[in-house]
């Protein structure tokens, strides 16, 4: 992990984003991740991206989209 | 999505028969995530697509056919397991990535000093690929790419929804390199799609 005051790379932020999906982040991360997606477009369209494909993978698992009517 | 507004009986069985085949592919990758092995996970694809076939009578249209199926295969899957496990050791498999070192293509993502490189954009109304199979295509297609552990990771997390405590277990691996995998994952395919379907013309 980071030094205390050296500030987030994309890289560990990153890693945040998504390891946020998967455990609580501790107050400092999420400070330190808060900070960083203030001034960061590419994060800030990551973070979409991941939350996107979340949402991706919970529907393949459902099955969607419906498949087209198979011809009888 | 499974119900079929159609009156002739028979013609609705064949249907909802041609409509089951379509999610073999997804159960064969749900079997493969819980069993490893691909012949094995191919056998029991079979027999949930044969229990499922002798009793469409029971699929009742209240969830969709893919959880129906899913529901089916688990059992099979569990069943499976359970004759597995009284008759051989299980064997863990050696991790495939070395979890400490990031790999080349995972370092290629970042410059020197940790930024992205090329800068990500945004990708236009992602919401409307959610309804096209094609993108469901592409999508599997990317799962496919990643390592096998670090596929099955992923799968069970995000596909299946499974908490991380559970697949550490299933995986014999620590949280943190569990943690590792679905990052690399997640990179991996985000970049995966952007380049496949997000960038520029669909293919």
């Amino acid at each position: 992990v980071n030094s205390e005051n050296a500030k987030l790379s994309c890289k560990e932020a990153a890693r945040l984003m998504s390891n946020r999906q998967d455990r609580a982040l501790s107050d400092a991360e999420t400070e330190e991740l808060k900070n960083h997606l203030l001034n960061c477009l590419s994060c800030r369209n990551f973070s979409d991206q991941l939350s996107f494909l979340r949402n991706l993978a919970k529907s393949y698992g459902h099955g969607s989209p419906p498949p087209e009517d198979a011809p009888a | 999505m499974g119900t079929m507004k159609n009156h002739n009986p028979r013609q609705t069985q064949h249907a909802l028969f041609a409509e089951i085949e379509t999610h073999r592919s997804y159960m064969l990758r749900f079997a493969t995530a819980k069993l490893r092995d691909a012949v094995e996970a191919e056998e029991i694809v079979q027999e949930a697509l044969l229990a499922a076939l002798g009793s469409v009578e029971s699929f009742s249209g209240q969830s969709t056919l893919r959880t129906w199926l899913t529901s089916i295969l688990k059992f099979k899957i569990i069943d499976f397991q359970r004759r597995v496990i009284s008759e051989r050791a299980h064997f863990a498999q050696a991790p495939e990535d070395d979890d400490d070192a990031d790999p080349a293509w995972f370092d290629k993502m970042f410059d020197e000093t940790g930024h992205w490189q090329p800068r990500l954009s945004a990708w236009a109304n992602p919401d409307d690929a959610l309804e096209q199979q094609q993108f469901f295509a592409v999508f599997e297609r990317c799962m496919d790419k990643l390592p096998g552990a670090t596929s099955r990771v992923f799968f069970k997390r995000e596909v299946i929804g499974q908490d991380t405590d559970e697949i550490c277990k299933e995986e014999d691996i620590s949280a943190s390199n569990c943690w590792v995998m679905l990052h690399r994952a997640r990179l991996a395919l985000r970049e995966c799609l952007d380049r496949n379907w997000f960038q520029g013309a669909k293919s």
